[in-house]
């Protein structure tokens, strides 16, 4: 039986990422030592609801966290910690081998400068090309992603744009370079569901034609259905499960996985009378010592308040942690 | 969960009481207040008691004359405290009353929107037009010179910022889902002025308020400065700066002892304003 | 008897006029809308932004004022009624909201909040009276009695819907309007609130016009469904049968652009996504709405506008070339 390690070297290796905020009266633990890895050309899906950290962990990788927040433990990119990084080093890897595209393509974009001009920008100064070598890469990417009529759109503003094209302008920007990652944080929960749907076609096209490796943040499982070879869940900032796709649907481990799924409408269930819920509100996590989860959950164990639970091995290439699934010595 | 619930407002207070310079200020401007309202009874005369016997006596810190006394005798020290006393009621009592009607003016039109909104801030910007001094003297005049009608002047002229500030907060306000809420739930728009509108205004108007302070006495001594406020024998900060500037070559102290507190009061009212402003920012929850 | 009923409907905002004191001009944003609703029913209506649904809700319960077409409550045209009237009207029928904790005044307390109205349509109630329905009404929303003296600020986005909600049934309403009440929720909370509605539909009687982009929360709690698109009713159908098969092409393109967390399924659809955009609401084109973009359009569709058709079974298409 093939190991559950990866058999290639990881692209990126999170070990133990902690991010942790500074409040005036005290501190918050927003991720609490995630490990996990990518490996090239994957599309992994971090999923979780609000104080999951889900979103801290791609700001820590980008460099990006609030002044207030400090990350710690490591994040090896192709054998170097991004932690560790100083910010000319960090710049270097920053947008060109590893972008990252956003929730509101709004504030992303420069409403001042034309959407052509800030996608050459990028070339030219990463890739030494001229003015107008550069804009004509530009607008061939904007070809690329179905921007319509794309010379002429070049010489427009943001705000000319509707929001499913400007999501679209970020992704064209993100991907110029070829990065060998992609982080993406919500980029379609803005969009209306049919525009969502365009841009997550196009996301899967380009990451497979590229062979780029794209780490998609997101709270909605059907799009981690539909773009995503392997699957971690976060709550209260810690690692809950981790899974191929189609294992995690099929056979969720931890029960705040499977709460997940039944809370879930779906189009072609059998009707029941009432949703399946999860009771309690989600909550950031660092408040007691035992598991983040254990106040909601519905089959706790008296150890489960006391106790972290480990992450361990649940089946093939799966982890998971919960004390219920401990396997008997 | 939290044992005692804090309203907005006692949150917000915490946030000001833990900035050392603003609460620094109020201590000052608190005794300040304190020295001129009750400083004058420790003193065997008034302001306006002429003491042959020490004219134009210097500043020695010798009791009962202090800070000596000015040509006609009278205590410097008290004349200051007594037109302290003037241009702080006139100051707080202006601010508070340009305050009152500027938010009910830009409630309202803020709120009503439309042709309603369009009326009153045409009205408000052609008043915005008028020469200030021009409108004191002629609103003086109108109301029969003396401090009244000064004080009517003042307020007149200055309700028009807040009204306009007001204005825009409570035009973002009418768009929030509570006050549609609050349509929703029957509510006639004068209640819903004033039970939603009003009340979420408060912090910005507090804000400036403390800003319009120093505003009023300005102006007061401004004007008392050209000789159209406060008359002699009464004191005031603003009169008793214009006759210290014009001793300046002889006799600073007569320009620097009311000049002082006035700089006291306009610099502890600004602190205090920079206080109030930074623990009602809205994007530190 | 019907609850409401809205014909010919047309809601729309106004623009600013030209000049200093310009006339205001109104821009129609839906048209020609019309629905009956029974009590103790639930009216889905779903579409994509700028399809017009929140503002046919608004216009519904003339929280903004209809510019054509009527609402007919309880058997009365609402624009017979003179303000007061139509404010006491409001008791039968509330709202509840998107951003939920902006549908909260911040300065007051959860009790003040949800016994507001009571002031306004029951004045004869005593402060006892007034504050006994408000805790009365927490309670049903499963928020208990200690968490009236909050604030706000103090709640998460859950708790604050659940005030929304208990706001708006302590003055007993008929109908609640509820404008994408989960959509700013995390997925486990939209399941607490969704089931919520739905128990106290149960219990209370209430009718409930859903306005939702997610089609598969409509699913689950509605009786009828009604597409819109560019302020336009395309399609009207009862639930199971408009889930099992839908007659509009853009119904049929929402479902399946609709992502659902089953891997294989989904894998099997990359690519198949409606391609274009919809044209802006403010410049609709003329002929159907959906003419754009339909996978099916022929000529006749730019021209002609397809008027809603009755295809019988209750159900309603305004489509030249319906499945």
């Amino acid at each position: 039986m093939p190991s559950t390690q990866m058999t290639a070297e990881p692209l990126l290796s999170l070990r133990d990422l902690t991010v942790r905020f500074r409040l005036p009266d005290r501190e918050v633990v927003a991720v609490d030592r995630v490990s996990l890895d990518l490996a090239p050309g994957e599309v992994l899906g971090i999923v979780g609801e609000s104080g999951s950290g889900k979103s801290q962990i791609l700001f820590a990788l980008m460099g990006l966290l609030a002044s207030n927040g400090k990350a710690g433990g490591q994040a090896l990119f192709r054998g170097q910690d991004l932690l560790a990084m100083k910010p000319a080093e960090l710049d270097r890897v920053r947008g060109v081998q590893m972008s990252m595209i956003f929730q509101d393509p709004m504030t992303s974009l420069n409403p001042y400068q034309r959407v052509g001009d800030q996608l050459a920008e990028g070339l030219r100064v990463h890739r030494g090309l001229g003015r107008s070598e550069a804009r004509q890469a530009a607008v061939a990417m904007l070809e690329r992603v179905r921007i319509p009529d794309a010379a002429a759109r070049a010489m427009r503003y943001p705000h000319e744009f509707s929001g499913g094209m400007r999501q679209r302008v970020m992704i064209a920007m993100a991907l110029l370079m070829k990065p060998a990652i992609l982080l993406a944080d919500e980029p379609t929960t803005a969009l209306d569901v049919t525009i969502q749907a365009q841009v997550l076609d196009l996301m899967a096209e380009l990451a497979r034609e590229n062979g780029t490796a794209v780490v998609l943040v997101t709270h909605d499982l059907g799009v981690v259905a539909r773009l995503c070879d392997r699957v971690a869940v976060l709550y209260g900032g810690r690692l809950m499960e981790e899974s191929p796709a189609e294992a995690l649907f099929d056979a969720p481990k931890h029960p705040y996985s499977a709460g997940l799924l039944r809370a879930t409408p779906r189009l072609d269930d059998a009707m029941t009378a009432r949703l399946g819920t999860i009771p309690g509100q989600p909550r950031a996590g660092g408040m007691s010592p035992g598991c983040p989860f254990a106040p909601r959950c519905e089959v706790k164990l008296p150890l489960c308040d006391t106790t972290q639970p480990p992450l361990r091995e649940v089946g093939p290439a799966r982890r998971a942690a919960c004390h219920l699934l401990e396997q008997p010595a | 969960m939290a044992d005692k619930h804090l309203s907005t407002t006692q949150l917000q207070f915490r946030r000001f009481a833990k900035n050392r310079l603003a609460m620094a200020s109020v201590f000052v401007l608190l005794a300040i207040v304190l020295i001129c309202f009750l400083g004058p009874y420790a003193f065997p005369f008034t302001g306006e008691d002429a003491d042959f016997d020490h004219i134009s006596a210097p500043a020695e810190f010798i009791w009962p004359h202090l800070f000596g006394t000015d040509d006609y005798g009278r205590d410097l020290l008290v004349r200051v405290l007594e037109g302290g006393q003037v241009s702080l009621a006139i100051g707080f009592l202006g601010a508070l009353s340009a305050g009152v009607i500027g938010v009910l003016y830009g409630a309202i039109a803020g709120y009503a929107g439309g042709r309603t909104d369009g009326l009153m801030m045409r009205t408000v910007e052609i008043l915005y037009g008028f020469p200030y001094v021009i409108l004191v003297i002629l609103l003086s005049l109108l109301f029969g010179g003396g401090t009244l009608a000064l004080f009517a002047a003042i307020v007149f002229t200055l309700w028009l910022t807040p009204a306009v500030i007001v204005r825009a907060q409570a035009q973002s306000l009418a768009r929030r889902e509570f006050v549609e809420a609050a349509r929703a739930g029957g509510m006639t728009p004068a209640r819903i002025v004033v039970g939603h509108i009003v009340p979420n205004c408060v912090s910005v108007v507090i804000v400036y308020g403390s800003l319009l302070v120093p505003e009023v006495i300005l102006s007061e001594s401004f004007l008392s400065f050209l000789g159209i406020g406060i008359k002699e024998p009464q004191a005031s900060w603003g009169n008793l700066i214009q006759a210290g500037t014009a001793a300046m070559d002889t006799d600073l102290r007569l320009l620097l002892l009311p000049g002082g507190f006035l700089v006291a009061v306009l610099l502890s009212l600004n602190f205090i304003a920079d206080g109030l402003r930074d623990a009602f920012d809205p994007n530190d929850r | 008897m019907t609850l409401i009923s809205a014909e010919n409907l047309e809601v729309g905002y106004p623009v600013p006029g030209k000049g200093l004191f310009g006339r205001s001009r109104v821009l129609p944003i839906v048209r020609d809308a019309s629905l009956s609703l029974d009590p103790g029913r639930t009216l889905g209506i779903v579409g994509e932004s700028g399809c017009g649904k929140s503002t046919l809700g608004r216009g519904l319960l003339r929280l903004i004022e209809p510019t054509g077409g009527r609402v007919v409550w309880q058997g009365q045209d609402l624009a017979n009624l003179s303000k007061d009237q139509l404010r006491k009207t409001r008791a039968g029928m509330q709202i509840i909201f998107q951003d939920p904790i902006a549908a909260l005044d911040p300065r007051m307390t959860l009790l003040k909040i949800v016994s507001r109205p009571l002031a306004t349509f029951e004045p004869g109630l005593s402060a006892a009276e007034s504050r006994a329905r408000a805790l009365e009404a927490l309670r049903l929303v499963g928020l208990p009695e200690d968490f009236a003296s909050r604030y706000p600020h103090e709640l998460s986005g859950g708790q604050a819907q659940r005030v929304g909600i208990a706001r708006a049934i302590v003055g007993r309403p008929s109908l609640i309007v509820c404008d994408e009440p989960v959509s700013a929720l995390d997925v486990s909370i939209q399941a607490q609130v969704v089931n919520l509605l739905m128990d106290l539909q149960e219990r209370l009687g209430l009718a409930l016009i859903f306005i939702s982009h997610n089609l598969a929360v409509v699913r689950h709690i509605s009786h009828e469904v009604m597409v819109m698109c560019l302020g336009r009713v395309v399609e009207h159908a009862p639930r199971d049968a408009f889930y099992a098969k839908p007659l509009h092409p853009y119904s049929r393109a929402l479902m399946d652009a609709v992502p659902e967390p089953d891997p294989r399924r989904e894998k099997g659809r990359v690519g198949t996504a409606l391609p274009g955009e919809l044209p802006s609401p403010l410049a609709p084109p003329p002929g159907c709405v959906f003419a754009t973009r339909c996978p099916k359009v022929q000529p006749l569709c730019r021209t002609d506008r397809p008027a809603l058709r009755d295809m019988g079974e209750s159900r309603k298409v305004a489509c030249h070339y319906p499945e």
